[in-house]
């Protein structure tokens, strides 16, 4: 009861946080700043407002956005993603290279999970094993990803509460055909229980994204079947870099199972001598043997006749 | 008659063309060293600006340089394949030709190349040709070719002016500096005319002269074949070869006469550049350029006729006279029917007309040069679709035209200061008759 | 081997100047581009710095910089291991909104009247019905301009793409001449660049800094696909025309869908442009049937300058 109340509290600390911080962005607030001479507010205001800022050096900080998301793999294994964004010339552009820090949210603490620097899309990958942490009151796994602002952006943070599940994958190849098996459960108190009803889609690793191979959707004993084309290309190995993903169902997040199956065509990766053609380094052999005659021809007839010339000289 | 003439009463004769400079000579010298200067600024600006400064732009690649380039090989070409074939088969009355085939030879080889050196953006790396040579690109075979042409034709011309340097440095009477007698003395390789001499330089010659006409079909060919080898429509044609050839021994025949002509009046060489020469080399003109008129028949008629989309957009523009079909027209009369006519008439087959009208066909020539390079270039596979018309219509700048005259120049002016080093009708070639 | 520093002759101070100039492009780079945004020239925009600082910059230096510098043109000559690249353009989408060619143009830091690609306003016969052609290069299987170049400064790789290695071309135009599709321009002046990006040390594999004097065509960005991206026009496209990807993993990409590259082409037709040159593209186009725009919307909004181009056609 107390941890709710503290809850309660800080997140309406917050709310009043970002109110007051609204109320100090807001053009409104700017007008106190300048003299209150002016009868009409409109066009002039704004024209002082403008001056006022162009006057005062003092950096503005811009609002920046944390979105976090969560993907549960097989054995209580989660990954957290944060995306942060600030919002410049009125659009939300990702912020690269700034720190996240990940905690898990318990009802009285938290306990911070790890911190990870954003990349270029300004994402922040953090993969932990959730399987000794608590469920809240709610019987939620909280997460909340925070970003401390620095001189130019406002702090930000974003949460995540999600229900345990998970999903198996079975892969199974049969002579010419492959399946892949997928059960998806969620822990409860008898066991597991079975999640139906949710769309799986089966996705191979390629050069560029993922390519969609398959979809189903689980039945009542959270089971689907879905085929596996066996006409693709692996790597070198013929390796496939399998995933089945539910996406953001009810109130799990992302589940996700993953494995890597030999059943691709392997794909040379030897860097090969370019044939022997027009277009490669290479000349073709005709192209070289007659090249060769043809100057050795010409150029000792040079040198028969220089020969001769020096003979010529010795004569005299 | 001549050949009772000694061959120093004959060298008397000669004499002054190297022995002294006239003033109109050296009035001409100074013309023509401003005209290379003028080409020189040029030169300049468009290494200093970039190639920005001609008219070429992404269409239009190559212009004038690459026309001047082909004009200017093919006319040494010519003297070379002259000179050989004159020379294996012993034709009589080759001997005050051979001499000025073999000047046009080198100087039209040295200035060619420089015509596509023009046109290379990063000509200080012209070394990557030869230590990143690729043999597949007809530029690798143009760049050996030539090379190898140029060391043959240079050789060959000495060979045959080893006797003339013996003759002149022993030539008392000869009223020459120091220097050059003892130039020609060391040019000589101490040749006397021994019995042994004779025969080396006899198969010497020989032998370099026969390699020498194959060597110009094949040479003459690749350089057909930097275009024929292209996907463009007015190039890509298996006829490029053979008509590259014998356009190149036309346009050379006609500056060969042009020379014969000039130098007949300017030195008085009447009597050994007979009007029987004029009308030799003049039914040499007649045959080449009924041959190379029958090979652009062939080549217009099959593009027209068969009418494939791409080969049609460029005859359509070679064929309207508002874009290239009056210079077309004037290309193929002057070059084909004029040379022809005037040759096959009796009238006219005298060295004046001979001579102008091989003048009005090598100017042909060289517009077909053109003719060739630009409207391909000019009508690419895809549309143009650009607004900037120095994209679209090549026009040749100052810089090109200053270039293209500095070329010629040059040409010019190697030939005047060859004809003050060696005499024009090769003195020594007479001797053979005096003792016969 | 070559340096791979990759600024050189710069004065210290300079260097540090251009340096985080150089940096805040990069960091900026692919935030301002993946939204689509084009800055004008001239203009002060705020940008923030890789650490987190926020910098004024002139827009015309916002040009984003490649964001590798690129691996080494002995290595660039090789090719990426086990790839097959592919392109195919959907010509049922394209409006001609040109975003393309200014992502293009902003991504090698080219003057805004060169095109690596252009998109033509094509009409087959005067009876056919005109559409918008969006042209890359083709990176041919049997390029004629590979065939002619004597240097080796244009070459062909295992991984199928075109290069050119500026550092080593002679500038003869030949490639041009041989070229069929208009592909490839020249610098037919001192290209006029930032001092930070002339400083850069060339690279097939990003195809910047330009040259005076060298040939130079669109390069299917191969330092972005390195790096797991798509080329510049494929996800600066508004319509998805664009699809890239690898043909031995049987798979092309728009940025929004990724799909089978041997079903795309079956499903939808797709051809290769002038098949009977026998060039043998690896650029493949799908027919412009049912399409998302009539053709007239493609001149909406031109520039003048541009839209004269197509007077000839519409």
């Amino acid at each position: 009861m107390v941890s709710n109340i503290n809850q309660l509290l800080t997140s309406f600390g917050k709310m009043a946080f970002a109110l007051l911080l609204i109320l100090w962005l807001t053009p409104s607030n700017l007008f106190a700043q300048t003299p209150p001479a002016t009868e009409e507010p409109t066009e002039e205001a704004a024209e002082a407002d403008d001056a006022a800022e162009a006057e005062t050096e003092e950096p503005e900080k811009f609002s920046s956005k944390m979105s976090l998301s969560t993907t549960q793999y097989l054995g209580d294994t989660v990954e957290l993603q944060g995306l942060l964004r600030a919002k410049m010339d009125k659009s939300w552009s990702a912020v690269p290279n700034e720190k996240v820090s990940f905690f898990a949210v318990g009802d009285e603490d938290e306990k911070a999970l790890g911190e990870m620097v954003t990349n270029a899309k300004g994402i922040a990958k953090l993969r932990i094993s959730a399987k000794a942490m608590a469920l809240n009151a709610d019987g939620y796994l909280a997460f909340a990803a925070r970003f401390a602002g620095n001189d130019e952006l406002e702090e930000s943070d974003g949460d995540a509460n999600i229900v345990r599940a998970s999903m198996k994958l079975t892969p199974v190849k049969e002579d010419s055909t492959i399946t892949i098996s997928l059960n998806v459960t969620a822990p409860s108190a008898d066991g597991e229980t079975p999640i139906a009803e949710a769309d799986v889609v089966i996705y191979v690793k390629r050069m560029v994204g993922r390519l969609k191979v398959g979809e189903g959707t689980t039945d009542e004993e959270g089971n689907v079947d879905i085929d596996f084309p066996t006409d693709l290309a692996g790597d070198d190995l013929g390796n496939l870099f399998i995933t089945a993903l539910i996406e953001d169902y009810e109130e799990y997040g992302n589940i996700a199972a993953a494995t890597v199956q030999p059943w691709g065509r392997p794909i040379s990766y030897k860097i090969s001598e370019l044939p022997k053609s027009l277009w490669s380094p290479n000349p073709p052999n005709w192209m070289v043997i007659t090249f060769f005659v043809m100057m050795a021809a010409v150029w000792g007839h040079y040198a028969v006749v220089l020969y001769k010339l020096s003979q010529l000289k010795k004569a005299s | 008659m001549k050949a009772s003439i000694s061959a120093s009463e004959r060298l008397k004769y000669f004499a002054p063309q190297i022995e002294k400079t006239s003033l109109s000579t050296k009035v001409w010298i100074v013309i023509l060293l401003m005209f290379i200067a003028a080409g020189g600024v040029a030169l300049y600006q468009q290494i200093a600006i970039g190639h920005v400064v001609t008219g070429m732009r992404d269409n239009v690649i190559w212009g004038l340089y690459i026309a001047n380039f082909i004009f200017f090989i093919g006319i040494s070409y010519a003297g070379a394949i002259l000179s050989g074939v004159l020379y294996v088969f012993k034709v009589p009355w080759r001997r005050p030709i051979v001499r000025i085939a073999g000047l046009v030879t080198i100087a039209a080889g040295l200035i060619g190349p420089v015509f596509i050196l023009l046109c290379i953006g990063r000509f200080d790396r012209m070394h990557h040709l030869f230590l990143y040579p690729r043999l597949q690109s007809p530029i690798t075979w143009d760049v050996m070719a030539i090379c190898t042409y140029l060391v043959g034709a240079v050789l060959y011309l000495y060979l045959t002016l080893i006797r003339d340097f013996s003759l002149y440095s022993d030539a008392d009477f000869l009223n020459i500096p120091n220097w050059k007698r003892k130039l020609y003395k060391t040019l000589s390789l101490g040749y006397k005319g021994t019995g042994v001499q004779k025969k080396q330089l006899k198969s010497a010659t020989r032998l370099l002269a026969i390699v020498m006409i194959p060597l110009v079909v094949i040479i003459s060919s690749v350089l057909s074949w930097i275009f024929g080898m292209t996907l463009r429509p007015g190039w890509h044609s298996s006829i490029f070869g053979p008509y590259f050839v014998i356009a190149s021994i036309l346009t050379g025949v006609g500056v060969i006469i042009i020379i014969m002509w000039t130098f007949r009046r300017l030195y008085n060489l009447k009597e050994y550049l007979t009007d029987k020469h004029f009308t030799y080399m003049g039914f040499i003109m007649l045959v080449l350029a009924a041959g190379y008129g029958y090979f652009s028949f062939s080549e217009y008629l099959t593009g027209w006729y068969g009418s494939e989309k791409w080969d049609s957009e460029v005859l359509s523009k070679l064929f309207n006279t508002n874009e290239y079909g009056w210079w077309f027209l004037f290309s193929n009369i002057f070059a084909i029917v004029l040379p022809i006519l005037v040759v096959a008439l009796p009238k006219l087959r005298k060295p004046g007309p001979i001579a102008f009208s091989a003048l009005l066909m090598v100017f042909a020539m060289w517009v077909k040069r053109y003719l060739i390079v630009v409207p391909t270039l000019e009508t690419p596979l895809l549309p143009v679709q650009d607004t900037r018309m120095e994209y679209v219509h090549y026009a040749a700048t100052w810089q090109e035209w200053a270039l293209t005259f500095a070329g010629i120049a040059t040409f010019l002016l190697i030939f005047i200061i060859s004809s003050k080093l060696v005499t024009i009708v090769p003195t020594s070639d007479y001797i053979d008759d005096e003792k016969a | 081997m070559q340096n791979s520093d990759n600024t050189h002759g710069n004065e210290r101070r300079d260097f540090i100047k251009l340096t985080v100039l150089g940096a805040a492009a990069a960091a900026c780079g692919s935030a301002i581009c993946s939204c689509g945004n084009k800055e004008e020239a001239g203009k002060k925009v705020k940008l923030l710095s890789p650490d987190g600082k926020l910098v004024e910059v002139d827009s015309k230096h916002l040009r984003p910089v490649h964001k590798t510098v690129g691996v080494s043109t002995e290595e660039a000559r090789l090719g990426i291991p086990g790839r097959k690249f592919v392109m195919v353009i959907d010509l049922a989408k394209c409006s001609n909104a040109r975003k393309c060619v200014s992502a293009c143009q902003k991504m090698h830091h080219l003057p805004e009247e060169k095109e690596w690609l252009q998109v033509k306003l094509m009409m087959d016969n005067p009876e056919s019905a005109p559409y918008w052609f969006p042209k890359t290069c083709f990176h041919c299987d049997n390029p004629p301009c590979v065939k002619v170049c004597p240097v080796d400064a244009t070459f062909k790789r295992q991984d199928g793409l075109v290069l050119i290695d500026s550092d080593r071309c002679i500038g003869c135009k030949f490639c041009m001449a041989a070229c069929p599709y208009s592909t490839r321009v020249f610098n037919w002046s001192e290209p006029d660049l930032p001092e930070d990006i002339a400083g850069l040390c060339y690279s097939p594999e990003t195809s910047v800094p330009s040259q005076v004097g060298t040939v130079e065509k669109c390069d299917f960005c191969p330092d972005m696909v390195r790096a797991g991206e798509l080329p510049d026009c494929v996800t600066a496209c508004p319509n998805g025309v664009f699809y890239f990807g690898d043909e031995n993993e049987d798979v092309v990409s728009n940025g929004e869908e990724t799909v089978r590259f041997s079903q795309l082409i079956k499903d939808k037709a797709g051809y290769r442009f002038m098949e009977d040159l026998g060039t043998q593209p690896r650029v493949w186009y799908l027919p412009p049937n049912d399409r998302l725009f009539p053709v007239e919307r493609g001149l909406d909004d031109l520039p003048d300058n541009i839209k004269d181009r197509f007077n000839d056609v519409m």
